[in-house]
């Protein structure tokens, strides 16, 4: 079988899976992004253990708070793989996460993935949040996102002082909502998104990303 | 006839799951912003398409321009022979294949010929299995032609067409029917032998005419009207391997030498095992494989200091060092086929200056894949 993301053919132990499931990684593959495991509580972000980071002590000043899940650091794999997935347009990686993505799912809980506004969708053809929230469980389409120009070459402080884009498309049915994104660098979008759901009156929003910035990192910015 | 892009209107991209550009079937499903849909994984560096997309053809504008040739010397017997039924092969509109020994000098042979068909106003195209005998190639190529040679490889312009193209397959997968003249380089090598879409891709490059130039041709490639060379070009004889049974104070033996030594192994984990080995005995060495990035300074390092070499079957073909030893460290290994120990052997004395070299096969048994290389080998020196 040949792995999803290197696509070098490796052997793979029988099980009854061998039979189900077509997309395996290969052991070095999978060893190459950095889970985060311990860190701050609300954003994940590494450090001291149960300490909230200052990014999101910014944020509870700002009387927003968002519990969001990150799942792997951004760093160098990081980048590779989601600019492999969201920019060259390799769909099929996700499947790398449906076990650690389905893990997440819960009961009673409504999946929500950021929109990309129109114009943007129709370039890429597909919404990467959308796919990642796919795999963890039942998806609504709550929000709309009006025409922004692209963050990739924003600073942190413009990324922070933007309009909200974000408006309710439909009403959910179900009161908890989790948002779904794939990366969080400072955390507005989440954050201006969580705030038009809260407007809209559900209590219980909380937030999943696949990737968390590390701050004081050289990586670029996305 | 042209260049494959994708358009608003024309065939859609993927068809049968089949990729129309590529002609791969690793197409995935998956969820466009319009519905279910599906994309080619083969050819995502050449930017992702799906079935929603369509692929128009686009006809190629460079200039068609003459050439002149300067040959780099004298054609010997056996090879202005060889290169005068090429001649007559393009003037017959005939595939042909090109059977000449390692070290026989393949690449001037082709030169007039191509000559030919770049003066009639068609263009050429070489691929090769490897970047680095691509761009051998190409350097040879701009030495002896006056047209400028394009390289279309990893690390060269990948979207432009000339009249003389010098190409490794991947990069071909969005041309259709643009070259008159499709000289494959190594036709039994690793990609066009095992992968079949890439043989059909490089079959739609062409036109339909294609020389095939090897030697240790598939029986497939045999079908095809055939010229033989089987002298170098210094006209020595090909090296004859020697069988010796694999012991470790052999192998050390061998290692004793004074001149440059390649030894080839199976797999990159006995490049470690072997390397111990040696490291044990007080040699030093460098290891080759498909990893390693600086392969042309390890080259040139063998050449200058005489050192030892441990090479995967990466080095097997196209590479050329003056006055080298070779052996085949378990030589009965499923993956040495009798086509790559001969290419191994032909690593042994192909410099005019130093015409012989030895060659050792070290074996754990005796295999028929031993003795047909080495049966070739003797035909070869007979014929």
């Amino acid at each position: 079988m040949n792995c999803l993301v290197c696509r070098k053919p490796f052997a793979i132990p029988w099980s009854p899976a061998t039979l189900l499931k077509r997309d395996w990684v290969c052991p070095d593959c999978a060893g190459l992004l950095t889970p985060l495991i311990s860190g701050c509580p609300r954003c994940g972000h590494p450090g001291a253990d149960g300490v909230t980071c200052d990014d999101c002590v910014r944020w509870l000043a700002l009387g927003l708070d968002l519990t969001v899940r990150s799942l792997y650091a951004y760093d160098e794999a990081g980048t590779n793989w989601l600019h492999r997935y969201k920019f060259g347009g390799d769909v099929v990686l996700v499947n790398q996460m449906r076990p650690i993505l389905r893990s997440l799912r819960e009961r009673g809980v409504v999946y929500v993935p950021i929109p990309l506004s129109e114009e943007r969708l129709r370039t890429r053809r597909f919404n990467q949040a959308d796919l990642l929230a796919r795999m963890i469980g039942p998806t609504e389409r709550v929000l709309v996102k009006s025409e922004v120009s692209s963050q990739r070459e924003l600073g942190k402080e413009e990324r922070r002082h933007r309009p909200n884009p974000f408006a309710i498309h439909k009403a959910s049915r179900c009161e908890k909502i989790v948002l779904v994104d794939d990366v969080y660098t400072t955390g507005t979008t989440l954050h201006q998104a969580a705030f038009t759901l809260k407007k809209a009156g559900y209590e219980e929003v909380s937030a999943v990303c696949l990737f968390r910035t590390l701050n004081k990192s050289k990586m670029r910015p996305i | 006839m042209g260049q494959l892009v994708v358009r608003p209107t024309g065939r859609p991209a993927i068809r049968f799951g089949i990729c129309q550009r590529c002609l791969s079937t690793d197409v995935r499903a998956f969820t466009c912003h319009h519905g279910a849909c599906s994309y080619c994984r083969n050819c995502l560096h050449l930017g992702r398409i799906c079935r929603c997309d369509r692929l128009g053809e686009e006809d190629i504008t460079t200039p068609v321009e003459p050439t002149e040739l300067v040959m780099p010397f004298e054609l010997s017997d056996g090879q202005r022979h060889v290169s005068e039924q090429l001649l007559t092969w393009w003037d017959q509109k005939k595939t042909g294949l090109v059977h000449a020994v390692c070290g026989s000098g393949k690449t001037e042979m082709a030169f007039p010929v191509i000559e030919r068909v770049v003066n009639v106003g068609k263009r050429v195209l070489i691929v090769s299995p490897r970047r680095d005998v691509a761009i051998e190639w190409a350097e040879r190529l701009e030495c002896a032609f006056s047209v400028p040679v394009t390289r279309r490889y990893g690390g060269g312009e990948k979207d432009t067409i000339g009249m003389i193209t010098v190409a490794t397959a991947p990069l071909l997968l969005n041309l259709k029917h643009v070259f008159d003249y499709v000289l494959v380089d190594e036709s039994d090598a690793f990609p066009f032998a095992f992968d079949m879409a890439l043989w059909w891709t490089i079959r739609r490059v062409g036109k339909g005419i294609f020389l095939f130039v090897t030697a240790t041709p598939t029986v497939w490639q045999r079908q095809f009207p055939t010229a033989h060379l089987s002298r170098r070009y210094h006209g020595h004889d090909l090296p004859v391997p020697t069988l010796v049974k694999q012991t470790d104070e052999a192998i050390v033996a061998f290692c004793r030498r004074k001149t440059p030594r390649l030894l080839f192994v199976p797999t990159k984990a006995d490049l470690v095992r072997y390397g111990e080995l040696l490291h044990a005995n007080g040699f030093t060495y460098r290891a080759v494989s498909a990893d390693t990035d600086e392969r042309t300074d390890t080259l040139e390092w063998l050449e200058a200091t005489n050192g030892i070499v441990l090479a995967t079957s990466i080095w097997e073909r196209g590479m050329t060092v003056r006055g080298v030893d070779v052996a085949v460290l378990d030589s009965s290994h499923a993956l040495f086929s009798s086509r790559a120990l001969v290419q191994m052997a032909g690593r042994a004395g192909r410099k005019p200056t130093a015409p012989t070299g030895d060659v050792v096969f070290f074996y754990h048994e005796r295999t028929f894949r031993q003795d047909r290389a080495i049966r070739e080998i003797e035909e070869a020196n007979r014929r």
